[in-house]
């Protein structure tokens, strides 16, 4: 372990696991339980068509992919608000016209780029310097955003329309949550990968979800698993020579199904203990 | 007006708390309702019936301002429009049941506590006093007990009474609520409508309230509204509801019994 340390490619990788573990678990609460996941399947769809489009053009892939994904939530948005289609129709509309450009502009480079395959799948043992300040950045922005209007989230995820009622811009709050995602995918593209970013997002908060019915206690556990399980899929990647991105993703997989194996246990142990004590009243 | 000195005064004498004035109202390119004049009384608890589609839930969010295709005119206390952000805060309302996400990660006192959220202010947090005042909404629907539980692990009822609560924490004259006894069983619908019962009789809250059942609510109502788009009678139980009038919106099939001096709706083939 220790000598595995010693390299400065596996100590950024490590640094930049646990952000990315810490932001798309912490954002990932609000979008488990707003039932965002699919905006967010769009967002990486966007993300990639930016990326491909700066390679094909020679531009900076991070600040190609940001932009991208900002237009597609504004157009998600836009489609949704301006036609009668339901939000999973807009999204399926914008998804696929964002992947045919990706797949459009990836056959248009004229020379092969493995580069864009980091896109696509991840590494994060080749996270740099600059995309670490880049990652910090954009996580320290989801944690302000959201500690600060933590209220406003909580009564417009649990219901919107009352919560506009009372003051709160429930829209505003929903676009501002789906810019954040937007962000958190961009950093997150190139060290887990547009195919996998979306679990590193849904899975951890996914799993608290089934062990805690406190959405403070939710977003701790999700936090402390997103950045647990990103460590150490890290370490197990390297040791396997296996993808980052497929075993962090392997492993909130398996903490997933143990904790809904647990949560029928209990509930199972629950309901026999309310009948015994029901036929103890007879 | 002050709308502060309109929430602290629930034994003002009793006055217009709500009119509408050709309220015409729906969506684009329908009009669920038109021309709706109606004046409703501070304390008065009113039933609003029709069949599926009549306008009903357009009705309350046309008043709350959530339907922005509208036209006539909606008067607060005579003065006030309910439909500005300052004033409609402090109407309480209880949406469909459907609504609310009751999986929701939070325990019965939080959810209150979320009806406080726009007079504790942006960026600021809950205070010691802002929990009194929670205990008190969950005592009035007699839930204080539950404070601590976690909403989903609650019945139907008793969840539907957390959001009974949610809408009185801020001290609201007026509640409205949208079908608020739909989806539970008919205990549940009892405690719901003993809640609502002692809001309007001791605390004197003016209650607007949807239903479907007529017969549960006909013997609580001062008033019965009863809608179908264009047409709509508004009166006493014992006015509105009468086998003329219930016909021409729910169909010839309906008939009226009296039932201890109070109207009693049956539907099918009886003879008079």
């Amino acid at each position: 372990m220790n000598e595995l340390l010693a390299y400065t490619f596996v100590q950024r990788g490590l640094i930049g696991a646990a952000i990315i573990g810490a932001s798309c678990s912490l954002i990932g609460v609000f979008v488990v339980l707003k039932g965002m996941s699919y905006i967010g399947s769009g967002i990486a769809h966007g993300c990639l068509a930016g990326v491909a489009l700066a390679f094909l053009m020679g531009w900076n892939p991070l600040l190609l992919s940001m932009i991208s994904a900002l237009i597609m939530v504004v157009l998600i948005e836009l489609l949704n608000r301006n036609s009668q289609l339901k939000m999973d129709t807009s999204i399926g509309v914008m998804f696929s016209f964002a992947l045919a450009l990706a797949v459009l502009f990836i056959g248009m480079l004229k020379k092969y780029t493995p580069e864009i395959m980091t896109y696509l799948f991840g590494n994060l043992l080749r996270v740099t310097t600059q995309d670490l300040w880049v990652m910090g950045t954009v996580s320290l922005l989801v944690i302000l955003v959201i500690f600060l209007f933590f209220k406003e989230l909580q009564f417009s995820t649990f219901d919107a329309e009352k919560a506009e009622l009372s003051g709160i811009p429930s829209g505003l709050i929903s676009l501002m949550l789906s810019i954040l995602m937007a962000l958190t995918i961009v950093v997150s593209l190139q060290a887990v990968g547009e195919l996998l970013v979306l679990a590193l997002i849904i899975l951890p908060a996914s799993t608290a979800l089934q062990l805690t019915t406190s959405l403070k206690k939710m977003i701790w556990i999700s936090m402390i698993l997103g950045i647990f399980a990103s460590l150490s899929g890290l370490i197990a990647a390297f040791y396997l020579d296996a993808p980052s991105g497929s075993t962090i993703v392997m492993l909130l997989g398996v903490a997933f199904f143990t904790a809904i194996f647990f949560k029928k246990i209990k509930n199972n142990h629950l309901s026999r203990m309310e009948r015994v004590k029901n036929i103890e009243k007879i | 007006m002050n709308t502060n000195t309109l929430r602290e005064g629930k034994n003002l004498p009793e006055q217009e708390i709500l009119s509408l004035s050709g309220v015409t109202l729906g969506y684009p390119g329908v009009f669920t309702l038109s021309q709706i004049n109606l004046s409703i009384t501070q304390g008065e608890f009113v039933g609003i019936i029709g069949p599926n589609g009549s306008g009903k839930s357009t009705l309350l969010k046309g008043i709350l301002g959530l339907i922005k295709n509208m036209y006539g005119e909606t008067k607060y206390f005579k003065q006030l429009d309910p439909r500005k952000p300052q004033v409609r805060k402090q109407i309480g309302y209880v949406p469909q049941k459907s609504k609310n996400d009751l999986t929701f990660p939070a325990l019965v006192k939080e959810v209150v506590m979320m009806g406080l959220y726009s007079q504790i202010g942006w960026l600021h947090q809950v205070q010691k006093f802002h929990w009194e005042k929670v205990n008190n909404a969950l005592s009035l629907v007699g839930m204080e007990q539950f404070a601590e539980r976690p909403l989903k692990d609650l019945s139907g009822g008793q969840q539907q009474r957390v959001i009974i609560a949610q809408a009185l924490v801020a001290n609201p004259v007026l509640l409205m609520l949208d079908e608020p006894t739909a989806a539970v069983d008919i205990a549940a619908q009892q405690e719901i409508l003993e809640t609502l019962t002692y809001l309007n009789q001791k605390e004197k809250i003016t209650i607007l309230m949807i239903t479907h059942d007529i017969n549960e609510i006909v013997h609580l109502c001062h008033k019965i509204l009863l809608l179908d788009g264009k047409i709509y009678f508004y009166g006493t139980p014992n006015e509105v509801l009468t086998k003329e009038k219930l016909k021409t919106v729910y169909g010839e099939r309906i008939f009226v019994q009296s039932h201890h001096g109070h109207p009693h709706i049956l539907v099918g083939d009886f003879y008079e």
